[in-house]
């Protein structure tokens, strides 16, 4: 049985990989939330389409435009949404290289104008040549970690006979 | 009831070993996606889901033990019996960094839930409720606390684990990304049948011994497959009665969901 669960636990970990979510972002205001969902996996790949879902909460929004910013180039596009269901609009964009990007989702209703901005990261597909960023304290506790990995498994090895013991006294 | 044990070491202690794995895997989940992934906002959702999933599998872990010592014998899953303690624990601090880095990582504080649509606050509540129920028999899992309570209410007290279980299915279902796909819908309702069907027995069981009458083969299993029979039907109905966020607005099929709705 428990051979079974870590084998599925080990399963579903490398599963979480290709899963997405849902990412909250609010308008100027702070006063209004969209939720926002890019696939595949909320990290899109440079040369290849993502579908960008946009749930902006008002099925009143006449108009929903998206502005798309390269940080790097400072090159500008502007789309409009594919297609609109309720208050949920649905566009597809080709990311052209790796970097940041600014996204700005304009929705008007009437009078008023929403306007909803947030930042995306592509890290994988077509390179731009941009310097990546590397943690060193994460690099550090990964060798830690595995230190103390080691230590505990050689420590559990070692005392196997005692932690039996110990366990069938207690019931 | 556990035996007192006055002066066991620690590297003579099983549950340790329990809890500091849990702890290096806590530390490395993090320090490895911050490695590998560069993105600010898919690190904290990846270190999120992770968290997520271990409080969810060993949750699950320390829930199946029980039952699992009725049909298997309780001396020969001995260890297990032990462990659980600290599966438990376990499960309540991964649960504890799952919702802390979903709250202030992702969402930037609990004042920004009124931003979120329904369903996803419907699913924060009952996902709040279901780790505060954990995090309270984490908190109550000493000795010292048993003794004060009495064990028949600290009994009580820990039979919520399964409802708070059930509270977790339903966040997971209203806003998990993962179950719109067929493959882990299916192992997820694997899952709860196995669950199910172990509770199930040890219900049984237990309605068996108070009841001679229903001590008969004929008697006991009919009332085993009853029992079992309503669970499948409770855990068919989920998708049913509570929306899934994700398969709304993707090409994600509810497939097996789909298939089974009532």
């Amino acid at each position: 049985m428990k051979y079974f669960l870590i084998v599925l636990a080990v399963a579903l970990l490398f599963s979480a990989g290709s899963a997405s979510a849902h990412v909250l972002i609010k308008d100027k205001s702070g006063t209004k939330g969209a939720i926002l969902h890019i696939q595949p996996d909320d990290d899109p790949i440079a040369g290849e389409p993502a579908t960008l879902y946009f749930d902006m909460q008002n099925k009143n929004a006449n108009t929903v435009q998206l502005t798309i910013a390269n940080d790097n180039t400072k090159e500008v596009t502007t789309l409009k949404p594919a297609k609109t269901k309720g208050s949920l609009v649905t566009l597809t964009y080709t990311f052209p290289a790796q970097g940041i990007y600014t996204l700005t989702f304009a929705t008007t209703s009437g009078s008023e104008t929403h306007t909803f901005k947030t930042h995306q990261r592509v890290s994988r597909g077509v390179a731009s040549g941009s310097i990546t960023k590397s943690y060193v304290w994460a690099e550090a506790l990964l060798l830690g970690s595995g230190v103390a990995t080691i230590i505990l498994a050689t420590t559990f090895v070692r005392e196997r006979r005692a932690i039996s013991a110990a366990a069938k006294l207690s019931k | 009831m556990t035996t007192a044990r006055k002066s066991l070491p620690l590297t003579h202690n099983l549950r340790f070993y329990i809890l500091m794995s849990s702890l290096l895997i806590s530390v490395v989940m993090v320090a490895w996606l911050r490695v590998s992934i560069e993105s600010e906002q898919l690190f904290l959702i990846r270190t999120q889901q992770v968290f997520g999933l271990c409080g969810v599998l060993l949750w699950y872990v320390a829930l199946i033990i029980s039952p699992m010592g009725y049909v298997f014998g309780k001396e020969r899953i001995s260890y297990m019996l032990f462990a659980r303690r600290a599966i438990g624990v376990s499960a309540a601090y991964f649960v504890l960094l799952h919702g802390a880095i979903a709250l202030f990582g992702q969402l930037g504080g609990v004042q920004q839930i009124t931003l979120l649509p329904n369903i996803f606050k419907w699913s924060l509540l009952s996902g709040a409720v279901a780790g505060l129920i954990l995090l309270v028999m984490a908190a109550t899992s000493f000795d010292a606390v048993i003794r004060r309570m009495t064990y028949k209410r600290w009994k009580l007290l820990h039979r919520l684990g399964y409802m708070g279980g059930l509270l977790a299915v339903v966040h997971i279902w209203s806003v998990g990304t993962h179950l719109a796909y067929s493959g882990i819908q299916f192992a997820a309702f694997i899952a709860l049948v196995v669950l199910s069907g172990l509770e199930s027995y040890r219900v049984t069981t237990v309605v068996a011994k108070k009841h001679s009458d229903l001590k008969s083969k004929d008697y006991f299993a009919t009332l085993l497959v009853a029992i079992w029979a309503l669970w499948i039907v409770i855990i068919l109905a989920i998708p049913g009665l509570v929306e899934n966020y994700h398969s709304q607005h993707t090409g994600h099929k509810m497939g097996f969901a789909t298939e089974v709705q009532l």
